[in-house]
């Protein structure tokens, strides 16, 4: 009997090894996210947007995505007075965890950055690399963002990477319906 | 085998499992107890898990069957993944009190190969193949697995066609108390089909709730032609998932049960396993 519970606890040993591992969480907080995306911004101004049924509709006609949260969380990036573009901070599904991310839109409809705020999954953090974020810089609404075609996957992060490229598509189409 | 075998053979995967390289990959974690999805590990990475189905009551009276299987999974390519399995089982058989107990229940193989991505493709699909051997039988299985993932992802439908051949070696039946043979034992050959549904929706980060169908129809001799029984089993599932751990929970309860033809001989209290009224599975699993 005591060599049996032995071999028990031997048998929770990688139990143990795995739970050493730290789980990411958060890593930048919104302002530090609009800090990076408009880095030349000296004001951030807070859009109080409830988006109606003809708007929902039309982000659905524009990137093919349903945009869920009527009451989106953008600010309008500013210098001098001067628009440099929308901080738009959302969250997509990940494996197991939602995803925390923004994405800075230009005046003319254009990705200027993406930031990871909170990814909380234990593996797959490698959305978080600058040159696959890079890879959204540019885009615009007639952009393929398509998954390993103009947007590459990470082989074991396949939900994430296709819940991030939808959500940028969508987030562009949600600028595009945001009074200017 | 004794319990302390088993715990040796799941210690040692264990320590396999984890001496050996760590890579960044998810799992490809069963969000269903009985059926399964087209997600396949990436290439490299290792997933250990532990199934326990509870097989309860018949027909006839109290019967019970714990079976527990002990798989690694091992993700070859990003497509294609197979997995060994160690299969024992604890059975409380009123028609034979004697042979309670932990029993040796042969190993089974695995491979996995996933023709299309859920997540890249419109839908998911992929072929599975599983052959067994035991000490008194030898089966194999073959399944076709899809998968559409709905609202981004929150909605995932998964069916599964399953064709099943099963060798076996029986006994002869006796009666217990005159000794009398009362069916002569040989080798049995039987056929299975089965499909199974399987709905599951992400009700909250972490938690999966749903439901899964199975219909299973036997037949007698492997060419699929006489058939024996059919069954429909309907239940729900709750998966839950943290990190590199997740645990899948699923009951399926029996109904619409028919008989065709003329059915196998059984002692009065004796069962035959494979026609349960109600299942329940634990299935756990980590990933490294």
């Amino acid at each position: 009997m005591k060599l049996t519970r032995h071999w028990a606890l031997l048998a929770l040993a990688p139990v143990a090894l795995v739970e050493t591992h730290v789980l990411a969480k958060d890593y930048l907080t919104v302002e530090a996210a609009q800090k990076l995306l408009f880095a030349g911004a000296d004001r951030f101004t807070a859009l109080p947007v409830k988006l109606d049924d003809a708007q929902i509709a039309r982000i659905k006609a524009l990137s093919g995505k349903v945009q869920r949260n009527r009451t989106p969380a953008i600010w309008r990036a500013q210098s001098g007075g001067k628009s440099l573009g929308l901080v738009i901070v959302d969250e997509v599904l990940g494996k197991h965890e939602n995803i925390t991310y923004a994405v800075g839109v230009s005046p003319d409809g254009k990705v200027v950055g993406v930031e990871i705020l909170s990814y909380r999954e234990a593996y797959g953090g490698e959305v978080r690399s600058p040159a696959w974020r890079a890879q959204f810089d540019g885009k615009t609404l007639a952009s393929a963002f398509k998954l390993d075609g103009d947007i590459a996957n990470i082989s074991g992060a396949t939900l994430s990477c296709r819940s991030l490229t939808d959500g940028v598509r969508r987030l562009l189409a949600l600028a595009a319906v945001v009074p200017a | 085998m004794g319990l302390r075998h088993t715990l040796a053979i799941t210690a040692f995967a264990g320590i396999v499992a984890t001496s050996m390289a760590a890579r960044p990959a998810h799992a490809g974690e069963a969000l269903f107890g009985y059926l399964y999805t087209t997600e396949v590990m990436p290439a490299g990475a290792i997933e250990v898990e532990q199934w326990v189905t509870d097989k309860i009551g018949q027909e006839n009276g109290h019967f019970n069957e714990l079976q527990l299987r002990t798989e690694i999974e091992f993700g070859v390519t990003d497509r294609f993944q197979v997995a060994g399995y160690l299969n024992t089982k604890y059975e409380n058989d009123t028609a034979a009190p004697g042979d309670a107990g932990l029993k040796f229940d042969g190993f089974s193989f695995e491979a996995i190969w996933q023709l299309m991505n859920p997540y890249k493709d419109s839908f998911g699909l992929a072929l599975y193949a599983e052959p067994s051997i035991a000490p008194d039988e030898t089966e194999f299985e073959f399944k076709l697995l899809a998968q559409k993932n709905l609202l981004d992802g929150r909605l995932v439908l998964a069916a599964n066609a399953v064709a099943e051949w099963v060798v076996e070696q029986q006994d002869n039946l006796t009666d217990p108390l005159t000794g009398q043979v009362i069916a002569a034992g040989g080798t049995e050959k039987i056929s299975e089909l089965q499909m199974l549904l399987g709905a599951s929706y992400r009700v909250a980060p972490n938690w999966f709730l749903g439901a899964e169908y199975r219909y299973v129809t036997e037949f007698e001799g492997l060419g699929f032609n006489e058939r024996v029984e059919s069954a429909n089993y309907i239940g729900p599932t709750v998966h839950f998932a943290k990190g590199k751990w997740f645990a899948t929970l699923t009951w399926l309860t029996r109904f619409g049960a028919n008989d065709y033809g003329p059915q196998p001989v059984l002692l009065p209290g004796s069962f035959e396993p494979d026609v349960t009224t109600n299942g329940l599975r634990l299935k756990v699993g980590v990933s490294f």
